[in-house]
């Protein structure tokens, strides 16, 4: 089932982290819904025989139940290394089949990138940072069935996310995709919806060269659900993805530029590292807030005009 | 080379090496032409960066009484060794923690205040889990000896004054699950108090 059949528009919402209780329980009435990613209630255990199991931290997922009983919730992931050719973390899933028993969410994402690998030896190794998959049909024919399987595990939809990248891409001879077309790729085999990250998607634009209106042009709207923006340093010439700060013009701009493109979008966060809730501070993190909240108003003008010309 | 190639050769150019692994690979034209572009890439540099930054960032949120000896002592040269040469296992703070213990603990230039002030941080968090999980069973219990007051030195730390010197009384510090602090320190076999140091357990 396509995910945009059963959702509803959520409206403005913003990642979930315990540093943000304060600030996210003031402002309810700007905050739509959270996103959790339910990793950070747990710790990862590593056995001798390198086998890999979470513990949570009951204290803390208490704590993200208590806020979730007062608004939507939906899942982001970070932790299932979903492209990894050597197979990925199974434990990721069995710790989100005890999350979702205890809280319902309206749909679930990841992103397209791995971080696990391993080695000739059987040995296992970490990359330390979620690193891109090549846009190629044998990357293509690995995700497919597990996004697939990801659409139905779970009572929720699925969603995809593009993610920054900092190395050229490898591609082989036989097929020359582009980021776009390999998402387009993706949601023409699977069920899945598609998590735009614009502040990613601006990130590789701006390090890679290219312009991102002229690729955002060939995306499939349709399967725009949820929309993430943020911001983020330069650091060597290259724009880094780090949740740190205000969101670029640049990245606003590409907002309202796509916003009434997307028939089926129902959300827009914005991501923010804790660590940047001090630097920032909360006036200027509710203005990005209500920034958001006044575009989501137009897009949702937009989308009534729109409806109505057809109707 | 296949996608399970490309991914191993990525994670070993983001970890600075390719080692035997590249030379047995039969590479095309094309992947050779892949891997020097890597190799000469300002995103190579920025990646392996972004890697160390979060280990960096976790080790030092975990044991920052730890990494603030290493400096004092003039070992900041180990850090940077673990940062850049052991093999990166996980983006999880406790799991980072418990190989930087290893790590030390293997480690022929650190002391034994140092090994005992990483296995006093360790244990609080191994400690603060099983609290947080709210199990009775199992818990955790660890003792450990130190050669100086371990209070003075946690302060001297803490606050950047002169480190202590070795004491010729016996300093034993306990660390549990069960404690509401998740740790005590005995001077003689007698509780030592530790309340302006409980910043440190509630971590």
């Amino acid at each position: 089932m396509l995910p945009q059949k059963s959702l509803r528009k959520l409206g403005v919402g913003v990642n979930y982290h315990w540093d943000f209780q304060d600030l996210i329980y003031t402002h309810l009435d700007r905050i739509d819904y959270i996103e959790v990613s339910p990793d950070i209630f747990c710790e990862e255990v590593i056995a001798a025989n390198n086998s890999r199991h979470f513990q949570l931290d009951a204290r803390k997922l208490q704590d993200a139940l208590a806020l979730g009983r007062k608004c939507p919730v939906i899942v982001h992931g970070l932790g299932l290394s979903l492209g990894s050719a050597s197979g990925w973390n199974a434990d990721y899933l069995t710790m989100l089949d005890n999350y979702e028993e205890q809280q319902p969410f309206c749909w679930h994402s990841e992103h397209l990138g791995f971080t696990l690998v391993k080695n000739p030896d059987g040995s296992e190794d970490h990359a330390g940072l979620l690193l891109p998959m090549p846009f190629t049909a044998e990357a293509l024919d690995l995700l497919c069935p597990r996004i697939q399987h990801l659409c139905t595990r779970y009572s929720a939809p699925f969603l995809i996310e593009n993610t920054t990248y900092y190395l050229p891409h490898f591609s082989s001879h036989a097929q020359a995709w582009d980021e776009i077309d390999f998402l387009n790729q993706l949601l023409a085999r699977t069920d899945c919806g598609l998590l735009l990250d614009l502040y990613n998607f601006y990130c590789n634009a701006i390090n890679f060269g290219f312009d991102p209106y002229a690729a955002l042009a060939r995306l499939q709207f349709d399967r725009v659900i949820e929309i993430h923006i943020a911001g983020g340093v330069t650091h060597e010439g290259f724009l880094l993805d780090v949740h740190s700060s205000e969101v670029p013009e640049e990245v606003w701009a590409l907002l309202e530029w796509i916003l009434p493109k997307l028939p089926n979008l129902c959300a827009i966060t914005y991501e923010l590292l804790e660590q940047a809730l001090p630097l920032m501070g909360e006036a200027r993190i509710i203005a990005q807030l209500d920034r958001c909240k006044s575009l989501w108003n137009y897009y949702l003008d937009c989308r009534k005009e729109l409806d109505n010309v057809a109707a | 080379m296949s996608l399970l190639d490309v991914q191993r050769s990525l994670v070993g150019l983001t970890r600075g090496s390719m080692g035997a692994y590249e030379n047995a690979l039969q590479l095309t034209p094309g992947e050779q032409e892949w891997l020097t572009q890597i190799l000469d890439s300002k995103g190579l540099q920025v990646t392996q960066q972004i890697q160390q930054w979060w280990r960096m960032s976790r080790v030092c949120s975990t044991a920052p009484l730890t990494i603030e000896l290493l400096k004092r002592t003039g070992l900041t040269d180990v850090i940077v060794e673990y940062i850049t040469n052991q093999p990166v296992r996980t983006l999880f703070f406790a799991a980072e923690l418990e190989q930087f213990k290893q790590f030390l603990e293997n480690h022929a230039q650190v002391d034994t205040t140092t090994k005992t002030l990483i296995a006093f941080e360790a244990g609080i968090k191994s400690a603060s889990q099983l609290a947080s999980a709210n199990l009775t069973t199992p818990t955790f219990s660890l003792s450990l000896k130190f050669e100086q007051n371990p209070l003075e030195l946690f302060t001297a730390l803490l606050t950047g004054t002169p480190l202590p010197s070795a004491d010729s009384q016996g300093f034993q510090l306990v660390v549990d699950s069960t404690l509401e602090t998740l740790w005590r320190c005995y001077r003689n076999g007698a509780i030592s108090t530790h309340s302006p140091y409980e910043q440190v357990a509630a971590r």
